[in-house]
């Protein structure tokens, strides 16, 4: 079974998902800061695009269609291998339209104790952003 | 100077909300006063020692940061404006943190909070959380160990065990030094 985009509708281990970056806030010049992947806190998930190993020009469009109408300009892209994400214990689920979006999700949640919750998020997200490949838009 | 006078003038700001909160918690009238009066010594004290001068740099950074990161979606997606009260509660803690530790770098979370990071090698880094709450969550990444905890922090003294996990990252990776 596939998606509209002709994607499997399973995300598997080698491919790769791409954060997109609208604000320099997210990198510096180490590569990418934990933050890139921190949950949106309407929703509790990060956005992603399913990806190859090296983003295509057809997903930078995608990125730069996202960017219209908002604050900041694109930036650029946080590239992991999606199997690094499963060892944090995190999903990747397919979240169509726009084509190869899908959302990380599962990050803790605990109602008891709200701030051992978020410092379990940050050693999260600071592993991600680890094994996370900084991308400039081209 | 003018940076010193705008980082003090912020900095009464806190200050005047932090004494509502107060004020709205039951505590005296006195015990107000006296914490008011305590924090303008602090601050005098503060612009008259060259020392610091680094940590006010770091404020005016907070500062600035929350001017970036005044608007809803500030990322480019549903970020929440950074929180007045976090300003408060990290420019506090900047002020209590011992001068002999390294300077943290600065990062404005989704949720309104901002993040002090030190040591900022993908390999090796402590990133603490100060939001509107008096406890603190804060992960670190050292080699191959990684872990997470909680802080309290009441608006003057740093837990010793919180300083010494920043002292451990900093004595194996990070750079700007205090003092």
């Amino acid at each position: 079974m596939a998606l509209p985009s002709g994607l499997a509708e399973v995300v598997q281990g080698e491919e790769y998902v791409a954060r997109f970056l609208f604000s320099s806030n997210s990198y510096n010049a180490a590569g990418v800061k934990w933050t890139a992947f921190d949950p949106n806190p309407v929703n509790g998930e990060t956005s992603v695009f399913r990806s190859p190993s090296e983003i295509p020009e057809s997903l930078w469009d995608a990125g730069r269609e996202l960017s219209r109408g908002r604050v900041n300009s694109l930036h650029g892209a946080a590239l992991l291998q999606a199997e690094s994400v499963f060892d944090a214990g995190l999903r990747i689920v397919p979240s169509e339209p726009p084509a190869a979006h899908a959302n990380i999700n599962g990050w803790p949640v605990s109602a008891n104790d709200p701030a051992m919750q978020k410092a379990r998020r940050i050693e999260l997200a600071k592993l991600l952003a680890q094994r996370a490949t900084l991308v400039v838009t081209p | 100077m003018s940076s010193h006078v705008s980082v003090m003038t912020l900095a009464i700001g806190c200050a005047t909300a932090a004494v509502g909160n107060w004020a709205d918690s039951g505590i005296s009238s006195e015990a107000v006063f006296l914490r008011e009066s305590m924090q303008k010594v602090a601050r005098s004290t503060e612009l008259s020692q060259a020392l610091f001068g680094l940590k006010a740099s770091v404020i005016e950074r907070i500062h600035a940061l929350r001017d970036d990161c005044n608007e809803q979606g500030w990322d480019g997606y549903e970020a929440l404006p950074m929180s007045k009260d976090a300003v408060c509660r990290a420019e506090a803690f900047m002020r209590a943190l011992p001068t002999n530790l390294p300077m943290p770098e600065l990062t404005a979370e989704t949720d309104g909070s901002i993040a002090l990071e030190w040591g900022t090698s993908p390999v090796r880094s402590l990133s603490l959380s100060i939001g509107t709450s008096d406890r603190l969550p804060y992960a670190w990444i050292d080699g191959v160990e990684r872990g997470h905890a909680v802080a309290g922090f009441d608006g003057a003294v740093i837990s010793p065990q919180l300083l010494g996990m920043i002292k451990g990252v900093a004595e194996r990776g990070a750079t700007v030094r205090a003092g």
